[in-house]
């Protein structure tokens, strides 16, 4: 499996070298092989050649662009087929449900594992209607507080870091979507089927990445995301065995788009924290 | 896996040597040695990296050899290096 490179910068610029990428931050320079990777996520502001999305159209990379307000993304052409968005379709009224009860089961597991109660999650999660709207901003306002409460981080520090995590765990589910041949612009729940499939690792990676934190607490965007990319590039437990998160959250996505095709085939909902 | 790339091109052909080792960089190639390389690749890639290395050695002449030793080979190489400090 291809790895991926993760840029945060004020200030970048991406150019081609032959079949490499080289990424220029405040006058470091660093070359990075376009056939050893499959993801560039830059999150800034900077500059990228024209070049640049050649190379990563030649040798299947995908760029996602991270900033204040947008999410955007350079996408290889699809070698999948079409059938598989067709299938996606189809199953829209049908697979949302197993990202709720992951992210439901995850979250209310992910706070009595820090001695919290994690019935009044699992309540939320039952009474849901406009899951957007009326549940995911109830639960991760609840883990946010619990977190803070157990951990005694300063709340900005906590929330900025879950935003920042949050953006490249999207941005790792968006290309296990993509590389899936599934459409990460047809949803299940109302919003994007990259956010939806992350909303299974939220617990897992994101929140148990941050309660990890201790004084003294680190200042550069840099140090802040280097534990949670090991926490996404490293292993995790899951139904009792371990597997690399990265390569659970492509399985994930991949089990999307055979559910799509098969509506025989159930997805069943991930396990986290057993 | 773990591959070690080890080139051995006449002088003459110093331009083809430098194309060699930029297109081992290409591919995520790591100095080791004058010459000497090594990569993290799967078969697929390194299929692509041989015939690339062939493309460029035709063009004048040289050899290439190719080490794919196991993991467990590869943590008992001993280096001896007055370099480091």
């Amino acid at each position: 499996m291809r790895g991926g490179r993760w840029l945060v910068a004020e200030n970048y610029s991406v150019r081609r070298r032959g079949r490499r990428f080289l990424v220029e931050v405040g006058g470091r320079r660093s070359e990075v092989a376009a056939p050893t990777i499959d993801l560039l996520v830059l999150r800034g502001v900077g500059e990228v050649s024209s070049d640049v999305l050649e190379l990563a159209s030649e040798e299947d990379v995908l760029i996602v662009f991270i900033g204040d307000g947008f999410f955007s993304w350079f996408a290889p052409p699809s070698k999948k087929d079409i059938g598989y968005v067709i299938g996606q379709w189809g199953a829209r009224n049908i697979l949302g449900d197993v990202f709720v009860d992951t992210y439901i089961d995850s979250s209310a597991r992910f706070l009595e594992s820090m001695g919290f109660d994690g019935n009044y999650v699992r309540i939320i999660g039952e009474t849901y209607s406009d899951f957007w709207r009326s549940v995911e901003p109830r639960v991760e306002t609840q883990l946010l507080v619990n977190v803070v409460e157990k951990t005694g981080l300063p709340l900005s520090f906590v929330e900025e870091t879950y935003r920042l995590y949050l953006e490249f765990l999207e941005a790792e589910a968006l290309n296990a979507v993509i590389r899936a041949g599934l459409s990460p612009h047809i949803d299940f729940l109302g919003k994007t089927l990259y956010s939806e499939l992350a909303l299974e690792f939220r617990a897992p990676l994101v929140w148990d990445t941050i309660r990890g934190f201790r004084e003294p607490l680190p200042s550069r965007a840099e140090s802040i995301l280097k534990p949670f990319k090991s926490r996404v590039y490293g292993y995790v437990r899951v139904y009792g065995k371990n597997i690399y998160a990265r390569k659970l959250i492509h399985s994930r996505a991949k089990g999307v788009a055979r559910c799509s095709m098969n509506p025989g085939l159930r997805l069943r909902p991930l396990r986290w924290f057993r | 896996m773990k591959v070690i790339v080890v080139f051995d091109i006449p002088v003459e052909y110093d331009k083809l040597r430098r194309e060699v080792r930029e297109y081992l960089k290409d591919f995520g190639g790591s100095f080791l040695q004058y010459s000497v390389y090594t990569l993290d690749c799967d078969e697929k890639v390194l299929e692509r990296i041989v015939s690339g290395i062939n493309r460029i050695l035709t063009k004048g002449g040289g050899r290439v050899d190719i080490f794919i030793p196991c993991k467990k080979c590869f943590d008992k190489v001993r280096v001896v290096d007055t370099y480091e400090v």
